[in-house]
C-alpha cells in the first residue's frame, strides 16, 4: 500500500492521483508486508467486509490471504471512484461499430468497466487468487496519467490485469524518477525497455519487457521468493502475450479517435465501379502466399491472435508485422536446465532459438540440451576381482577340493632306491622259472583234481547230450590278451565236440575273435581226419553291433549273418540248412574272457534259444561273475581257466594242453603265495608308522 | 534351447524297442529289426570314422607338425595302411592275411597280460604296507586263501568231509559278491537307460 502522501507508486512508479503526496521511497519489497504478521498499519486497509462475498464464511482462508483481499478491497474501492468514471466517459465514445467489433470483447466489456471488486460475480469466482492478488497490484493501472488507449484497454481487460510494466513503457520520461525511487529489483526493470530497441519503435514489442529485468542480478534468498511470486503471477508470467494483446487492442482502437474514425477504417473498402469487370474489383489480385499467408486460421484462433489488420490501424501504414516469437513463460523458463533457475525474457539473440526440431524458430523454447551430457561411456570395471577373505576362503577350500592329491611319502617313493630293482628282478626270475621249471622237467607232478566242478560235469553232459545232426554255433568273443588261458580252456570243449562230429559254426562280435578261433581250430582238427575231410566248420565272420547285433542275431540268424567268411551263403549247404532260427542250433557255447560279454549273451540271445542249451568259457577272473547265471540255471555250464580244463581232459580222458601245463600253473600260483604271505609278514614285521608322515597335501 | 525333435525321436525309437521286447508277437517287429539293422550300419559307420580320425586327424597331424615321438605316429600311419591294403586285396580269410592278428596283435597282447601278472606279483610284496589296517589283514588272508583254492593244490582236501564242506563254502562267497555286483550293474544300466530315453542325458548330442 503506497503512502497517503506518496506521488509515486513505489510498486510501478506510476504517477498518483494527488500529485503533492511524496513518493514512497521504502525500498522494503511489498511483499515483505505481506509476510509481515503485524497488524495492517493504515486504519483505511482494514477490510470493511470480512472477505470477498463470493467466499463463503465457513471457507478457511490463510491469514496473508485475508490480508491481500481485504487490501485489494479497500485498495479497489479507493480508486472506484475515479476509474469508474474514466472507463465511463471513454466507453460512452466508443462508437457503436467498435463495440460489434469484438462480440466478445463486448460482453466483457461490463466486466471490464468495473472495478476489480466485482470480481465477487460468481463467473469470477472461479478465477485464481493469485489472479485477485495480480488484479490488486495493478491497481496504479488506473492512474489519471494514463492515455485513453491506456484507459480503452483497461476497460477491455480487468484492470487487475493490466501490467504495471506496460505503462511505464509506455511513459518513459518517468523512467528515471522511477530509477531514483525505485527498489533495487525494479531499476533493472526501468533501464530494460529503453534497450529494446523495439520499444523504440513504439510497436509491439514497446509493451514487452525483458522478464530478465525482473530479475536480480544476485539471487539471495530474498530476491528468489520475491520472483518466484512474481513468476506465479500469470499476469506477470506471460508479458508478451499481454502485450500483444494490449497492441492488437490499441491498433484496433485506434481509429476511434475523434475525426479518424470514419476515413481510416472505411478506406480499406474500394468503391465498386460498375462499367469495370466486378471480379477485378472483388476478387484481390494474388499476392506473395509466403508473406502474407496467416500461419493459423483466423476463425481457430483467438481473437488476441488474429493478425493486425493494417487497415483499421492508421497509425502503422507497414504491412502486417510478423508476430514476435512465441516466448515460454518465465516459470517455465525458469525450469529449463539452460537458464539454471534463472528466468530469462525472450531475446532476439539467435542462441535462443532453435535451428532445428518441430520447435524451430521459436524463441525461448527450452533449449535442447546436447544428448551427448545424457549419455555416458559405460562404466568400465577393473579387471581384478575383488573378493572377501570369506570369498577367498572357500576358493581355497574348493581347491583344496579340487586339486590332485597325493600322499606326503609317495614323494619319498618316488626317490630312487637302489635296493628296489633287485627285488624286481628277483620276482621276475622266481616267475620266469615257476613257469618254464615244470615245462622243461616233464617229471615234475602236478596235483590232478580229485572232485570234478558241478558246472564243468554239466557242460560235459550238455556235449554228449548233443545230437550228431545238429550244428552247435560258437561265439569266439575274446582278444588276445588272454588267449593263452583261452585256448587251454576250450581246447578240451572243441575236441570233444569234433570227437563227436558235429558241425560247428562260429562268429565273433569281436574282430579278432574268430581269427584266433579258427587259428586254434585248425591246428585241433589235424588231430581229428574225418571231421577235417567234411564241410563241419564253418566261418560266420563278425558280428557287427554289439548287443544290438545280438539281439538281431537272436531273431533271424539267417538275414543277420546271411554270408560266411568266404562270402558264400551260409544256410544253403548242409549241415547248416537246418539252421532257421537260433534254437536249431544243438548248443550254443559262447567263449569269453570278459563277463560283460557273457552277460550281454545271456540276455539278449538266451531267452530266443529255448530249450537249446548254452554253454560258457570263460577267463577264471571273470568266473565268479558268470557264476550266479549258472545257479539260475540261465546257462547250463561253463568252463573257468585251466582248473576246469584239465577237469574237462580228465572226464573226456583225454589229457591234452591243460593237463600238460598244470604243473607250471601249481607252481606258479604257489610262488604268488608265497610272495604275497612273505611280503605280508615283512611288513607286519618290519613296519614302523611315522606320525604325521602320512598327511594329506596338496599338490 | 536345444531342439527338442532329437530327444523326442530317441524317446519313440526307444519305446518301439522297449515294446517289441515286452510284446514280441506284435507288429512291433517289422519296424523294430529295421531300426536294429540302421543301428549295426551306423555303429559300422562310426567305427570307419573313429579310425580316420585317429589316423589323419591325430596322427597324421603329429606327423606334419614334427611334434615328440612323431616317428611312431608315423609307424602308426604305415601299419593301418599296409594293413587296410592287405585286407582289401588278400580279404579277411587269407591265412597269410590273418598272422597280422595272430603273430603281432596276439603275442602283444598276451605280453600285456604277462607284464601284469608280474606286475600283480611284486606288488603283492607290499600289501600291507600300504593298508596297515584290519581291512588290508583281511584283504590279505583273502587272496591267500583264493589264490589256494584256485591253484588246485588243495584237490587232496577233498577226501576230508568236513574240510570239503568248508571249502564249498568259502567257494561260495566270491557268488554272492558277484552277484551283488550284477545287481547293482542292472540297477545302474536300467537308471541310466531310462534317463537316456526320457532324455534326461543326451549322449548323443555330443
Amino acid at each position: 500500500m503506497n503512502d497517503a502522501n506518496a506521488k509515486r507508486c513505489w510498486y510501478c512508479q506510476a504517477d498518483l492521483t494527488r500529485q503533492d503526496a511524496p513518493a514512497e521511497n521504502d525500498s522494503q519489497d511489498w511483499l515483505n508486508n505481506l509476510r509481515d504478521n503485524s497488524p495492517a498499519p493504515q486504519g483505511d486497509d482494514q477490510p470493511e467486509e470480512p472477505a470477498n462475498s463470493s467466499e463463503s464464511p465457513n471457507e478457511e482462508v490463510p491469514a496473508w490471504l485475508a490480508r491481500i483481499r481485504t487490501r485489494e478491497q479497500s485498495e479497489r474501492a479507493a480508486s472506484e471512484d475515479a476509474l469508474s468514471a474514466s472507463s465511463e466517459e471513454l466507453s460512452s465514445e466508443i462508437p457503436d461499430w467498435l463495440n460489434e467489433f469484438n462480440p466478445d470483447q463486448e460482453k466483457e466489456k461490463p466486466d471490464a468497466i468495473l472495478p476489480a471488486s466485482a470480481s465477487a460475480q460468481p463467473e469470477n469466482e472461479d478465477d485464481d487468487w493469485l489472479k485477485k492478488l495480480e488484479s490488486w497490484q495493478s491497481e496504479p493501472t488506473s492512474s489519471p496519467e494514463k492515455t485513453s488507449t491506456d484507459v480503452t484497454v483497461g476497460s477491455r481487460e480487468k484492470p487487475a490485469e493490466k501490467n504495471p510494466i506496460e505503462d511505464e513503457a509506455v511513459t518513459p520520461p518517468d523512467s528515471a524518477l522511477i530509477k531514483d525511487s525505485a527498489p533495487e529489483w525494479l531499476q533493472a526493470f526501468v533501464q530494460e525497455p529503453k534497450s529494446t530497441p523495439a520499444a523504440q519503435q513504439g510497436n509491439l514489442s514497446v509493451q514487452q519487457p525483458s522478464t530478465s529485468a525482473f530479475l536480480p542480478a544476485e539471487r539471495t534468498p530474498k530476491n528468489e521468493e520475491d520472483s518466484l511470486l512474481r513468476d506465479s503471477e500469470p499476469g506477470q508470467i506471460s508479458p508478451t502475450a499481454e502485450s500483444i494483446e494490449s497492441s492488437e487492442l490499441d491498433t484496433a482502437l485506434a481509429p476511434s479517435q475523434p475525426g479518424e474514425e470514419n476515413e481510416t477504417w472505411l478506406s480499406s473498402y474500394k468503391k465498386i465501379h460498375p462499367d469495370k469487370d466486378i471480379k477485378e474489383q472483388v476478387i484481390p489480385a494474388p499476392v506473395d502466399q509466403d508473406q502474407t499467408k496467416a500461419p493459423f486460421n483466423e476463425n481457430s484462433l483467438m481473437d488476441w491472435m488474429k493478425p493486425i489488420d493494417p487497415v483499421t490501424n492508421p497509425s502503422q501504414k507497414e504491412p502486417v508485422p510478423q508476430l514476435e516469437p512465441a516466448a515460454l513463460p518465465a516459470w517455465l523458463q525458469a525450469l529449463s536446465l539452460k537458464h539454471n533457475g534463472k528466468a530469462s525474457a525472450p531475446s532476439h539473440s539467435s542462441s535462443d532459438f532453435s535451428d532445428f526440431g518441430p520447435l524451430a524458430g521459436i524463441e525461448g523454447t527450452l533449449p535442447g540440451e546436447e544428448l551427448n551430457q545424457f549419455y555416458k561411456r559405460p562404466q568400465t570395471f577393473s579387471g581384478l576381482l575383488k573378493t572377501t577373505e570369506s570369498q577367498q576362503v572357500r576358493s581355497k577350500l574348493l581347491k583344496n577340493i579340487a586339486d590332485q592329491t597325493h600322499w606326503e611319502d609317495e614323494n619319498l617313493e618316488e626317490k630312487p632306491h637302489s635296493h628296489i630293482w633287485i627285488f624286481r628282478l628277483i620276482v621276475t626270475v622266481l616267475m620266469l622259472a615257476a613257469v618254464f621249471i615244470p615245462l622243461l622237467f616233464t617229471q615234475i607232478s602236478s596235483i590232478a583234481p580229485s572232485l570234478y566242478p558241478d558246472e564243468v560235469v554239466q557242460t560235459f553232459n550238455t556235449v554228449n547230450a548233443l545230437s550228431g545232426g545238429k550244428p552247435v554255433l560258437i561265439a569266439a568273443d575274446f582278444d588276445g590278451s588272454l588267449f593263452g588261458e583261452l585256448n587251454w580252456s576250450y581246447q578240451p570243449l572243441l575236441a570233444h565236440l569234433m570227437e563227436r562230429n558235429i558241425p560247428i559254426a562260429f562268429l565273433s562280435t569281436n574282430s579278432e575273435g574268430t581269427t584266433l578261433l579258427n587259428q586254434s581250430a585248425s591246428t585241433l582238427i589235424k588231430q581229428y581226419p574225418a571231421y577235417a575231410s567234411s564241410d563241419k566248420w564253418m566261418n560266420l565272420g563278425y558280428l557287427a553291433g554289439g548287443s544290438i547285433g545280438l539281439q538281431g542275431l537272436a531273431q533271424n540268424i539267417q538275414t543277420t549273418m546271411p554270408l560266411n567268411s568266404a562270402l558264400q551263403s551260409a544256410w544253403l549247404s548242409k549241415p547248416f540248412d537246418t539252421v532257421k532260427r537260433i534254437s536249431d542250433f544243438g548248443a550254443l557255447i559262447v567263449i569269453t574272457e570278459n563277463a560283460d560279454t557273457g552277460k550281454y549273451w545271456i540276455e539278449q540271445v538266451k531267452p530266443s534259444l529255448g530249450t537249446t542249451p548254452m554253454l560258457v568259457v570263460i577267463s577264471a577272473q571273470s568266473a565268479p561273475l558268470l557264476q550266479p547265471y549258472y545257479a539260475s540255471g540261465q546257462i547250463s555250464g561253463y568252463l573257468s581257466g585251466l582248473n576246469s580244463a584239465v577237469a574237462y581232459e580228465a572226464l573226456t580222458k583225454t589229457p591234452q594242453n591243460a593237463t600238460a601245463h598244470l604243473s607250471s600253473f601249481q607252481i606258479t600260483m604257489v610262488l604268488a603265495i608265497m610272495l604275497v604271505l612273505i611280503g605280508g609278514i615283512v611288513s607286519l614285521i618290519f613296519y614302523h608308522p611315522q606320525p604325521g608322515k602320512k598327511k594329506r597335501v596338496n599338490s | 534351447m536345444r531342439s527338442p525333435l532329437i530327444p523326442i525321436i530317441s524317446f519313440i525309437v526307444g519305446a518301439i524297442i522297449l515294446a517289441g521286447y515286452f510284446f514280441p508277437g506284435s507288429g512291433l517287429a517289422a519296424i523294430r529289426t529295421p531300426m536294429l539293422d540302421w543301428a549295426v550300419t551306423l555303429s559300422g559307420v562310426a567305427g570307419l570314422i573313429a579310425i580316420i580320425n585317429l589316423v589323419f586327424g591325430v596322427h597324421w597331424r603329429r606327423l606334419r607338425d614334427s611334434s615328440k615321438d612323431y616317428l611312431f605316429s608315423g609307424l602308426v600311419i604305415f601299419a593301418f595302411l599296409a594293413t587296410f591294403a592287405l585286407g582289401i586285396f588278400l580279404g579277411p580269410t587269407n591265412p597269410d592275411y590273418q598272422k597280422v592278428v595272430t603273430a603281432i596283435q596276439m603275442p602283444i597282447e598276451a605280453s600285456l597280460m604277462a607284464v601284469l601278472a608280474i606286475t600283480l606279483a611284486f606288488s603283492s610284496l607290499r600289501l600291507l604296507q600300504r593298508q596297515h589296517n584290519w581291512m588290508g589283514l583281511f584283504f590279505f588272508i583273502s587272496v591267500i586263501v583264493y589264490l589256494l583254492l584256485n591253484s588246485g593244490i588243495l584237490s587232496f582236501m577233498a577226501n576230508i568231509p568236513s574240510l570239503q564242506e568248508v571249502v564249498s563254502s568259502i567257494s561260495l562267497v566270491p557268488i554272492a559278491g558277484a552277484r551283488g555286483i550284477l545287481i547293482g550293474v542292472a540297477l545302474g544300466s536300467l537308471l541310466t537307460g531310462i534317463r537316456i530315453w526320457l532324455g534326461s542325458d543326451r549322449p548323443y548330442n555330443g
